[in-house]
């Protein structure tokens, strides 16, 4: 537990960045929501990459276990997580309505990808083309959808 | 009075012209406070002159008069405006009192739908991070305008939330979504709604600054987009984020059927991944400086206005006694 600082609860990628632990329950609790299926520890560690140590995402998943963000089951030796869907939060159908009440929304939600207009999607699949050329570690994605 | 009222006039203008150049000065973060701030004190002496240039008409009327005691023939005399300017002042100034009060409503109810959406998602948070089953792509920064009442919503005070789709977080990699989280955190960390609200309120209040909201929430993503990349130590990554998540959004099915609400429409986008492959923007200190002189001068020419109209009605109320 100690080459990965877990028990201090926060973690050191591969570029020596240190991460507090609220970010890296984010990443961890992406990768469970992004997949189909409930993924134990190792495939969870799989997808994050090689930056975090096993241990690491480990305590991660059973902290978030004891908080009640994740929910498992006993597969074999080992545990396999799911997220929880909370029934008090809201649904996709409810959330839609109220964003798209109103015109001017964007004048407090900061988005991520605005509306896009349909010659936009052939320019950006040239950019996305020349980013990958210029990082050649994006080529290869972990498999983790 | 003769001219220096007339100076805030004329920066409005130029900087209502001159935003789109004057955003590239500066890195986005810097900028976008630059302008905004810029935006509010040219609004304000505007506002101001409006109403000195009105009260010189006002201050005619002969009822007004004898209650302030003083000479209307004096007034009328030692008056360097003309009516006509002077009631086309008081003509604006009450157009646009009802545009800023729309605005302001508008805008408070953008906040209080906001706010609803942070009290009703607020249960299913972990930490900051919301995450809305829904095959759209879409995430975006939900600041917190008072400390959620959730189970598990424990937030920094003065930050908010992350809410993502599951349709984006399927769209991207780890590392990407690392962006993500940064770009919506620098939202977040930087209040980025309540610059953008100031700038929404100086254009309502000063039509010449009609393409300032629009600059500044480009500038505020574009600072996101920046803050992002550093966090994650990596450009190519933060463009290669960006782009994937734009390409997803617009094939996906749940897509948004709204309009262009963000002004810069379609380009914006684009424009953000491009300008993330090029080096990282550089600003200029010099023009800085520039600005700052400039808008120190229309303050001062806004203040000796305002003592010289505070002349002309001390000489009126002389000449009465």
């Amino acid at each position: 537990m100690a080459e990965g600082g877990s028990g201090s609860g926060s973690g050191r990628d591969e570029r020596g960045l240190r991460r507090p632990a609220g970010e890296l329950e984010n990443e961890v609790l992406a990768v469970l929501w992004a997949a189909d299926t409930a993924l134990i520890p190792a495939q969870v560690h799989q997808a994050l990459g090689p930056g975090l140590a096993y241990n690491t995402v480990h305590t991660i998943l059973s902290r978030l276990h004891a908080k009640g963000a994740v929910e498992r089951e006993r597969v074999g030796r080992a545990h396999a997580y799911r997220p929880v869907l909370d029934q008090n939060g809201l649904t996709a159908r409810q959330m839609r309505t109220l964003l798209d009440r109103g015109s001017d929304r964007t004048a407090v939600l900061r988005r991520f990808v605005a509306e896009l207009g349909g010659e936009d999607e052939a320019v950006l699949a040239e950019l996305l083309h020349r980013a990958e050329a210029r990082s050649p570690e994006g080529v290869s994605r972990p498999a983790d959808a | 009075m003769r001219l220096d009222v007339y100076v805030p006039m004329l920066a409005a203008l130029l900087l209502g012209a001159g935003v789109g150049p004057l955003s590239r000065l500066w890195v986005p973060h810097a900028a976008a406070r630059i302008l905004v701030g810029a935006g509010v004190i040219s609004a304000g002496c505007w506002v101001w002159a409006l109403g000195l240039l009105g009260w010189t008409a006002v201050g005619q009327v002969p009822l007004i008069a004898r209650y302030g005691g003083w000479s209307v023939t004096v007034l009328q005399g030692a008056d360097p405006v003309s009516p006509a300017v002077a009631y086309a002042a008081v003509g604006m100034l009450l157009a646009l009192t009802v545009l800023l009060a729309v605005s302001a409503v508008r805008r408070t109810r953008a906040v209080v739908r906001s706010w609803t959406l942070a009290r009703r998602l607020a249960p299913a948070a972990n930490g900051e991070l919301i995450v809305v089953p829904d095959e759209a792509v879409d995430a975006f920064a939900l600041p917190a305008f008072r400390r959620p009442a959730g189970r598990r919503a424990v937030t920094r005070a003065g930050s908010g939330h992350i809410v993502v789709t599951t349709g984006m977080l399927q769209a991207l990699g780890p590392d990407e979504r690392r962006v993500v989280f940064a770009h919506e955190r620098a939202h977040l960390h930087g209040h980025d709604h309540w610059w953008l609200l100031a700038a929404q309120l100086a254009a309502a209040a000063n039509p010449l600054l009609t393409r300032l909201p629009g600059t500044v929430d480009y500038l505020l993503e574009r600072a996101a987009d920046e803050h992002a990349a550093t966090a994650v130590r990596d450009r190519g990554l933060a463009a290669r984020a960006l782009a994937r998540a734009g390409l997803a959004a617009s094939r996906a099915p749940g897509r948004p059927s709204h309009g262009l609400a963000l002004g810069y429409g379609a380009t914006a986008v684009t424009a953000r991944v491009a300008a993330l492959l090029e080096a990282p923007p550089r600003s200029r200190r010099a023009a800085l400086v520039g600005v700052g002189l400039a808008l120190v001068f229309v303050l001062c020419c806004a203040v000796d206005a305002g003592r010289d109209v505070e002349h002309l009605f001390e000489l009126a109320m002389y000449a009465r006694h």
